[in-house]
């Protein structure tokens, strides 16, 4: 089953074409990394997606529903059934963590305040973090439980769909790698689809069941990691092939 | 579905079939279903769920907590491999230790904090005068630290684009004071005082402290907000790893700037609000332009211009110093910036009444 699909997308910002034609599918129940070098759009196609930045041209089909023409009420259908990680981490910062994760259930599900905090209270412990952080505000946390908590935001409606933008960004390892793997466990446990946009090699052989390598406008390439990293073409060799691609792909080899 | 209900008792075979779509969007009428059910006390409870559709974090917690809160042991059986391992995650994950409450306070020790928050924030207040104070002498002593292009950037934005609103209010303010005096001086025939009133009231009071309140609320809460974001963004940080104190690049410019931009801007005022008040007098009071002019220079003393025109560094001063401390002090949150930014404005336009009280008895001490 698709879960997105993406057809000759066109955007220009400033004077200078970001997308020209991308087409991208993602299938239900898979985890997909979205690469590329700076500037190549990545972030621009995950606004896009979400609807935060209306592309020139082309139409993008979450869930069968195009997105790029929904009316609000339906947008909403769809919103209610994704779940986002923004790279900022994106917490409210005048509410607690525990409001946070309760916020996105308060305003969708009928709950009582006190079911409302029990599972957003088995959320945030789903993430890592220990009970005591619910009731900090996120200025208190550190940067690897400000990320922890702003995904138990994410997850807390138990949505079918997970961006992730820059996941283990300014993670320690030992994080990032907790991290990777509590994306395998939702992806298995929830059935999930997750797209991840990440520069981080570990995270993209560990994760990722394929990768979509954005450039020139387009998706120049989209394959599972091996496979990718075996494109002869210049710009995907350039990306995996320098010196910390081959560590990561020596350390990762099964 | 076989039945709206989710959760239904088989008779014959004793057992309890899940069935539907045990998710969050119907987790309330489930509960419900479970509160109502009589649970036995005395054989085991099997809990089936080959008929259950579909099952998420919020349905598999609401299992575990019948789990937890019967006394009487309950079986699971016929849950899908996926649905089993749902559950020993959350299983896993669950513990019923609620975070702690923030504490609460009763009324005395509320107001007791709130006085020792305030005496704190006055004590950080004259500590950053001091820092400031001993900047500027450093500054002062090496004037090519001095930032000129920062300083007229600072006077072009609070005063000269400051000009049309202030002429327009202090325009009329002045047809204010003198429709409301006219009225008055009519009634014992003695409509060319207008002139004294307005003169002195506008030059001595209302030019230099009406300025200064539009001045606190325009320039004051931009300088809380502009140094408040830059704190965040850690500019103020990457500065003062560079080598350049903030204070020597941001707050000093404002503090000049403005300590220059106020006194013009009053004298600014002090125009319009008389013209606002010729205007008045000559359609009201019959008083001329002419004569309003020639009683005008007989009659009102320089004294009252200098002693207005002196009070506005004081008040920039106040309204620079108070909107950058604010801005400094904010913190890691974007409320911080908007409760800072109310204060820099409140206390700017608190402190500027009482220190034009404080002139008023001092002026009238010494009759002035």
């Amino acid at each position: 089953m698709t879960i997105i699909e993406i057809s000759q997308l066109k955007i220009q910002l400033g004077n200078q074409w970001v997308h020209n034609g991308l087409d991208l599918t993602v299938s239900k129940g898979e985890v997909l990394g979205i690469v590329g070098a700076s500037g190549s759009g990545k972030t621009t196609l995950l606004r896009e997606m979400l609807m935060l930045q209306p592309p020139d041209s082309g139409s993008i089909r979450i869930f069968g529903q195009d997105v790029t023409k929904a009316t609000p009420d339906k947008l909403l259908e769809v919103q209610r059934r994704w779940g986002v990680l923004f790279q900022q981490n994106a917490l409210f910062s005048s509410l607690t963590v525990l409001e946070n994760v309760t916020f996105p259930l308060n305003e969708h599900a009928t709950l009582d305040p006190e079911m409302a905090n029990a599972l957003a209270l088995l959320k945030i412990q789903l993430v890592g973090l220990p009970a005591s952080a619910a009731s900090k505000y996120p200025s208190e946390l550190s940067g690897g439980m400000q990320k922890r908590a702003a995904l138990a935001r994410a997850i807390v409606l138990d949505p079918e769909l997970l961006f992730l933008d820059e996941p283990t960004a300014g993670l320690d390892p030992e994080s990032a790698a907790g991290l990777d793997d509590l994306i395998l466990t939702l992806k298995s446990t929830l059935g999930l689809t997750v797209v991840i946009i990440t520069h981080d090699l570990d995270t993209l052989w560990q994760t990722t069941d394929r990768v979509a390598f954005l450039g020139q406008g387009k998706v120049l390439c989209i394959d599972t990691m091996a496979a990718l990293t075996q494109n002869p073409d210049p710009a995907i060799q350039k990306f995996f092939n320098g010196p910390r691609g081959r560590a990561a792909e020596k350390t990762n080899d099964k | 579905m076989t039945s709206k209900h989710f959760i239904q008792f088989d008779s014959t075979t004793k057992q309890y079939h899940c069935q539907g779509e045990w998710t969050l969007e119907h987790i309330a009428v489930i509960k419900k279903e479970l509160e109502k059910i009589t649970w036995p006390t005395t054989d085991n409870i099997i809990l089936t769920g080959n008929a259950v559709t579909q099952l998420d974090s919020a349905g598999a917690w609401i299992i575990n907590q019948l789990l937890k809160t019967q006394k009487i042991k309950i079986n699971i059986q016929n849950f899908s491999a996926q649905h089993q391992a749902l559950f020993s995650i959350i299983k896993k994950q669950t513990t019923s230790e609620l975070p702690p409450k923030t504490k609460t306070f009763n009324w005395l020790s509320r107001i007791g904090y709130f006085f020792y928050q305030q005496v704190k924030e006055a004590l950080t207040y004259s500590n950053f005068v001091g820092q400031l104070s001993m900047e500027s002498l450093r500054v002062i002593a090496k004037p090519s630290r001095l930032r000129f292009r920062a300083i007229a950037s600072v006077i072009e934005k609070t005063g000269f684009q400051a000009l049309p609103i202030i002429a327009l209010l202090s325009f009329m303010i002045g047809v204010v004071i003198s429709y409301q005096m006219g009225n008055q001086l009519r009634t014992y025939g003695a409509n060319v005082f207008i002139v004294d009133l307005l003169g002195l009231s506008i030059l001595r009071e209302f030019g230099p402290l009406l300025t200064a309140i539009m001045v606190a609320g325009r320039t004051g809460s931009s300088f809380t907000a502009q140094i408040g974001i830059m704190k965040l963004n850690q500019e103020i940080d990457a500065l003062n790893t560079m080598g350049v104190t903030p204070t020597e690049l941001l707050l000093l410019p404002r503090l000049i700037g403005l300590v220059i931009a106020l006194p013009l801007l009053t004298i600014w005022a002090d125009i319009f609000g008389i013209l606002g008040g010729m205007v008045m007098a000559k359609s009201m009071l019959g008083v001329g332009w002419y004569d309003f002019i020639l009683r005008f220079e007989h009659q009102i003393p320089l004294r009252a211009l200098i002693i207005g025109l002196g009070k506005a560094p004081v008040f920039a001063l106040i309204i620079a110093s108070i909107g950058c401390f604010e801005g400094m002090r904010v913190e890691k949150s974007a409320e911080s910036v908007g409760t800072r930014t109310t204060r820099s404005v409140v206390l700017a336009i608190f402190f500027i009444i009482i220190i034009d009280a404080i002139f008023s008895i001092l002026f009238s001490k010494f009759q002035l």
